[in-house]
């Protein structure tokens, strides 16, 4: 692995595997998340995304293989949102601001900013968690990540039980945020959709043991992408071989194959 | 903590008004006693007014409130060092899987030696000071506030706690905002039995081990068939009982606990 520059944070993965007893869930796992850089892993239920995951944020102890995290600030979103449902919503948004131990209210102004931009009005935020609609709720927890102004991003399927419009809501305020300030995203799903509208750069996973299958580069700006793009790149994504393989799919139709390089993907 | 307190000045009134059902029930089991009482000699069930006249003469003499205010320490205490050490203990033995099966058992041999073993246990020891009730006040009410404790850290959302190990909290953060609100819903119900069992024990240990107190009184009131007396004491204690815990301990659960309400 390259030697990391002072000025160029980077998470890099060398030879990472893990093992629940005598299953082994993940394998050989190399990966360079640079900074300000969208990453996605994407793969079928059980390929050990979310255990690639947590190690990542250092919720396991790492087994096999090195991981160097040369992100100072990392922060986490869930697919639940996971808020303390005795605190208000603000008091949420606040609580790793607290834990880095920033004074009451420069967490509380620090807050409101960050839920303004997300449209949180005040009523909102002084109420509980089970007093917001589910959206209300992601929004919250989305906030109280990105409140901590993290360098690195980890995102934990965190749209995939959302509808449509509040998914297209929360990218566009990924990308906002993103376009603000460099910041690294690491996401997973297994959407493959999510992961060509948001991503520079896709890792497909395959399962038994999870490995790193094969991994796709988009070097337009996500912000950028039309909708037809999207759909053109998910469409060719679905054509390749070895992802229809990963996700256990049938071979692909051989009529007319999608070629991605024409719709702006690179196989790395 | 001014705060809690003025919101619970500030809702004192609603509750009170609130509380005219229980009055009503609790007027209903008088009327059931006096019914009762006509039927009895009244060396067996005297009538409530006797009774009522009886707590009253004990109240205006200040004989009442002596043997009231030392019984009260007594529980209070034996009941405050309970809720201290056992909900700590219990907290920290539900963080561990092995120390919450290893105290499983301890518990149930506290829970099944009767009180009046501890008690004579606690007369050897302590003698005829207040150690005695104190002592037997906090083993009896340990094991319900130890369980209700360790209940509430095992049934902490581990999606909750994993996530407060992602965003770093540091330990009292932790225990602040994360353990305590959840656990709390666990303590406060095991808080009130224990504090029943405190005056229930405290009465049961100055009846056989002390010289003043409310046990001590009845003792007296026993050997003099003073069934009227008797009852009158009884009164006082439940009473004493009642006010503090539908006084103190139910509006301060209510405050702590608004968050479940608003749904």
């Amino acid at each position: 692995m390259a030697h990391i520059g002072v000025t160029a944070p980077a998470l890099e993965l060398a030879g990472v595997g893990h093992a629940y007893g005598a299953r082994t869930v993940l394998s050989g796992i190399d990966l360079h998340l640079p900074a300000g850089r969208i990453h996605a892993l994407v793969g079928p239920s059980g390929c050990g995304k979310t255990t690639l995951l947590h190690l990542v944020a250092g919720l396991l102890p790492l087994q096999d293989g090195a991981i160097r995290n040369g992100f100072a600030r990392s922060a986490c979103m869930f697919q639940q949102p996971r808020l303390l449902p005795w605190k208000s919503a603000l008091d949420n948004i606040a609580l790793g601001l607290k834990a880095r131990g920033v004074p009451r209210a420069a967490r509380h102004a620090q807050a409101r900013d960050q839920a303004r931009r997300f449209g949180l009005d005040d009523t909102a935020l002084g109420q509980y968690p089970q007093q917001l609609s589910g959206g209300m709720q992601s929004r919250v927890a989305l906030a109280r990540a990105l409140v901590l102004a993290p360098d690195l991003l980890l995102l934990d399927e965190a749209f995939s039980a959302l509808d449509v419009g509040l998914k297209a809501e929360l990218y566009r305020q990924l990308l906002a945020e993103q376009a603000r300030r460099p910041m690294a995203v690491l996401m997973i799903t297994h959407d493959l959709m999510e992961a060509v509208r948001l991503a520079h750069a896709v890792w497909v996973m395959a399962p038994e043991p999870g490995r790193i299958a094969t991994h796709f580069r988009f070097d337009d700006a996500p912000a950028q992408r039309s909708d037809a793009q999207v759909y053109a790149r998910t469409a060719g994504l679905l054509d390749d071989a070895t992802v229809r393989a990963s996700f256990g799919l049938d071979a692909p139709a051989p009529a007319a194959p999608l070629a991605l390089a024409a719709v702006g993907g690179l196989r790395c | 903590m001014i705060g809690v307190f003025r919101q619970w000045l500030a809702g004192l009134p609603a509750y009170l008004w609130g509380g005219w059902g229980a009055i009503a029930s609790l007027l209903l089991l008088l009327a059931g006693w006096e019914f009762a009482s006509q039927w009895l000699d009244p060396l067996a069930l005297p009538d409530p007014r006797t009774v009522l006249a009886t707590l009253h003469g004990l109240l205006t003499e200040g004989e009442a409130w002596a043997e009231l205010a030392i019984t009260g320490r007594r529980a209070l205490t034996g009941f405050a060092l309970s809720l201290g050490v056992g909900s700590a203990l219990g907290m920290l033995a539900g963080l561990s899987m092995t120390a919450s099966m290893m105290a499983r058992p301890w518990v149930t041999v506290l829970v099944g030696t009767p009180p009046i073993g501890w008690l004579v246990l606690a007369m050897l020891w302590f003698g005829a000071s207040d150690g005695t009730p104190v002592f037997t006040v906090f083993v009896a009410c340990f094991p319900p506030i130890f369980i209700g404790a360790m209940q509430g850290v095992r049934t902490l959302d581990g999606q909750l706690r994993e996530m407060a190990q992602a965003f770093a909290l540091p330990p009292l953060q932790r225990l602040f905002d994360l353990y305590l609100p959840h656990v709390l819903s666990y303590l406060f119900p095991a808080w009130i039995t224990a504090l029943g069992v405190s005056w229930k024990v405290v009465v049961m240990a100055e009846l056989l081990a002390t010289a003043d107190g409310v046990g001590a009184a009845l003792a007296v009131t026993r050997s003099q068939l003073d069934t009227a007396g008797t009852l009158a004491w009884i009164v006082a204690v439940v009473g004493a009982l009642l006010a503090v815990e539908y006084l103190l301990l139910e509006p301060v659960k209510r405050e702590v606990e608004r968050w479940r309400t608003l749904a």
